[in-house]
């Protein structure tokens, strides 16, 4: 589809400019006064200008869709509300040009006068016009990149209309910053660049089968099956940052079918540059080198130029089919691109920003503050003995964590409680320690090599550690910068490989009447200015000591402590900042050099592992 | 405190950068029985830094840690075995102090546990 305006327009979307010599000819004129608020319309001209017997025809341009004469920038003509009052013409030759504006100045038109001098027009520069005409391929065999395929008409256009209708009504629309996505199979993170394994989600909607069905037909193809699904949604100019699809993430090839609109993809591998046309209703097979080593990108713009036509964007629907990788890493022949094989991810600006932002925080993250001395620190020294009477079950997350780390592992227990971990992997060295004194004693009690430590700021030699686990810790964490700065430690003390556990109480609890005796307390990251996301719930949670306990004797005299005649028990009010789901995923975001392992929901709580990169 | 922990712990108070290893200031040191688990020596060793775990011994009075360690004596020295084994895991200092090499920051053994929560201005 050729847009004949656009295609005009295109053609003279540099700027016009006066000739620098008084008196200079050129083979273009500045005609003032023409337009609907002078009274000679461009067709008046246009035929004013075909009687005078020129060697060419002449074509009248007018100043809207030109660059704006004058100096003044197209876009500042833009925002003017005044129709512009003049147009430029431009002549086969200067003679032409030469005799015209001397015929229209002595005889205007219909009576009206013009006026009339030189001009010269500067067609855009390369680099920076995004209508300059690059050399696009039609076919994928046009770009000489190997194992790339374009296969048009893939879906016709009654299946193109009903997978865009279908899609639409199935699952729900996630809005990126300029684009929105649907996931189906499993979803893509985009602060991993890909999926967690064991987390599936909605099935892919059957009226992709009609798709399915054919990819696995298409030539090339060596998926077995594909099994996660992405669906993007395209506004006219807006584009795709270049990427290559993460290869740890996802094994093999990449299917992309093009619905509602035309695009051009551009390939790029170091400074090569190469350029495909996608057609409405193809399909687009990254295999092998396309798909492992050129990075894919589309430009962010409305129109593309395509030897010599113009299609303008409208919104585009892209399906994209990816196989996730559930074991083993990537063994391709591309280790400059390949995370599997030590090649760093390109950072996004997502992590930049993240990372630039956490490095600030930390610093002010260490002290300890009141709501943390008062409703955490004070609360378990003064209910220790009570508390570690209730705590003895080994969870089911940390016995499979544990059990799954190799003899010998040193492994550290970073908030160890009552120490009921300290032993429970007899196979690993587990060191431990917590900041109630009076809990870690009862760790010394029962054989525990333990210190007191505050989990901000553990004092372990890093990056020496083949385990870490940090067990219902962090939600006694009260602000964000507390939060990230104990997982921050954590990740630390890994060595590279390093797996760490930690759990959290979810706000998503089993049991809706426990929440219920739950104080709300405003969130403390409210209104902050950090630029971070306000997630999860703060509450105090109490703690009831019967009057039966001798810790219960001692709570009288903390000042934590309130009497409760009617129970006939001592509460203590213990502070907990429970996460909401994905929230330990956002926070994982922001530490450098940590990949995210596996994060379940057991119990009302999340549990997340993680793995130290490097 | 077991020099293991010791030999995995180090001074965090912020901008140190001589924080390794703690001196170790002994009032009252137990012995406490465990059982022998050599696999568990060699597994171990490794990990540790081998000087900062004989000059810390020397400092409590424990002799018998050899300078180096070779494959061999992990894989059949009984009697450094032993030794090893003795001072990792059966010496426990039981009150006394862990002092920061670079400050001279003292964090005290009571009870057996170092206290090693940092003051606010040493966060």
């Amino acid at each position: 589809m050729v847009v004949a305006d656009t295609a005009q327009a295109a053609a003279w979307s540099g700027s016009w400019t006066r000739p620098k010599g008084e008196g200079e000819s050129t083979r273009y004129l500045f005609i003032g006064n023409v337009g609907p608020s002078s009274g000679v319309s461009v067709e008046e001209l246009r035929d004013r200008l075909g009687s005078l017997g020129l060697q060419a025809q002449a074509e009248v341009v007018p100043a809207s869709s030109a660059g704006a004469g004058k100096g003044k920038s197209s876009k500042s003509k833009n925002k003017s509300k005044k129709p512009p009052s003049h147009v430029f013409a431009a002549f086969g030759t200067p003679e032409d040009a030469q005799k015209a504006k001397g015929e229209l100045a002595r005889e205007g038109v219909g009576g009206k006068r013009l006026v009339l001098d030189y001009a010269l027009y500067c067609p855009p520069r390369a680099s920076a016009s995004k209508m300059v005409e690059e050399e696009v391929g039609l076919r994928a065999e046009d770009l000489g990149i190997e194992g790339l395929l374009l296969i048009k008409d893939f879906v016709t256009e009654e299946e193109e209309a009903s997978l865009l209708s279908g899609l639409d009504e199935a699952g729900e629309w996630k809005s990126l910053a300029r684009r929105r996505v649907k996931h189906f199979g499993f979803e893509f993170d985009y602060s991993i660049r890909g999926v967690h394994p064991d987390r599936e989600i909605v099935p892919f909607p059957t009226c992709v089968n009609v798709v399915t069905d054919r990819i696995s037909r298409v030539p090339g193809v060596t998926n077995e099956n594909f099994d996660q699904l992405t669906v993007n949604e395209y506004p006219p100019g807006v584009g795709l940052s270049p990427h290559v699809d993460t290869h740890s993430a996802f094994v093999n090839d990449i299917l992309s079918l093009s619905l509602g609109s035309t695009a051009i993809m551009e390939f790029r591998k170091g400074d090569d540059h190469r350029r495909l046309f996608l057609p409405r209703r193809a399909l687009l097979a990254m295999t092998g080198e396309s798909r492992f080593a050129w990075q894919h990108y589309i430009p962010h713009r409305k129109t593309d130029r395509v030897r010599g036509e113009v299609f303008k964007r409208t919104t585009r629907t892209s399906i994209t089919f990816r196989t996730v990788r559930r074991e083993g890493s990537c063994e391709c022949s591309f280790p400059e691109q390949c995370d599997s094989q030590g090649a760093a991810l390109p950072p996004t600006r997502m992590l930049e920003k993240a990372k630039a932002t956490a490095e600030a925080m930390l610093d002010t993250a260490r002290k300890f503050p009141a709501m943390e001395r008062d409703h955490v620190h004070g609360v378990y020294d003064s209910i220790a003995g009570h508390f570690s009477a209730t705590r003895f079950a080994i969870w089911p997350e940390v016995r499979r964590f544990l059990d799954a780390m190799p003899e010998h592992s040193i492994v550290a227990d970073i908030g160890c409680g009552n120490g009921k971990y300290l032993g429970a992997a007899k196979h690993c060295c587990v060191v431990g320690g917590d900041l109630s004194f009076e809990l870690v004693q009862l760790c010394r009690s029962r054989g525990h090599d333990v210190v007191q430590l505050d989990c901000v700021r553990p004092p372990y030699r890093k990056d020496l550690f083949d385990g870490v686990i940090s067990i219902a810790v962090l939600h006694h964490m009260s602000t964000f910068e507390r939060r990230l700065a104990a997982m921050t430690s954590i990740v630390k003390l890994l060595r590279p490989g390093g797996l760490a556990l930690i759990t959290v109480w979810a706000l998503e609890q089993e049991e809706a009447k426990k929440v219920k005796k739950w104080k709300e307390l405003e969130h403390a990251d409210a209104g902050n200015d950090k630029g971070v996301a306000v997630l999860g719930k703060d509450y105090l949670v109490p703690w009831n000591v019967p009057f039966h306990r001798p810790e219960a004797a001692k709570a009288g005299k903390a000042e934590s402590g309130k009497i409760d005649e009617m129970k006939g028990t001592v509460v203590f009010e213990r502070f907990y900042h429970v996460f909401q789901e994905g929230e330990l995923e956002y926070l994982v975001n922001y530490i450098p050099d940590v990949s995210i392992v596996r994060c379940v929901y057991d119990r009302s709580n999340w549990c997340i592992t993680v793995q130290r990169d490097r | 405190m077991k020099l293991l922990t010791h030999n995995l712990l180090e001074c965090h108070i912020k901008g140190v950068t001589n924080k390794y290893p703690f001196l170790v200031e002994a009032q009252q040191v137990e012995q406490t029985e465990v059982d022998f688990n050599p696999d568990f020596l060699r597994r171990m060793y490794p990990k540790l830094d081998w000087k900062a775990f004989k000059d810390t011994a020397e400092g409590l009075k424990l002799e018998g840690l050899p300078d180096s360690v070779t494959e061999e004596m992990l894989k059949s020295d009984e009697a450094f075995l032993r030794a090893f084994h003795h001072i990792l895991l059966e010496v426990d200092v039981e009150e006394g102090a862990l002092i920061c090499p670079e400050t001279g920051r003292r964090f005290p053994i009571v009870k057996g546990i170092p206290n090693l929560l940092l003051n606010e201005d040493e966060c």
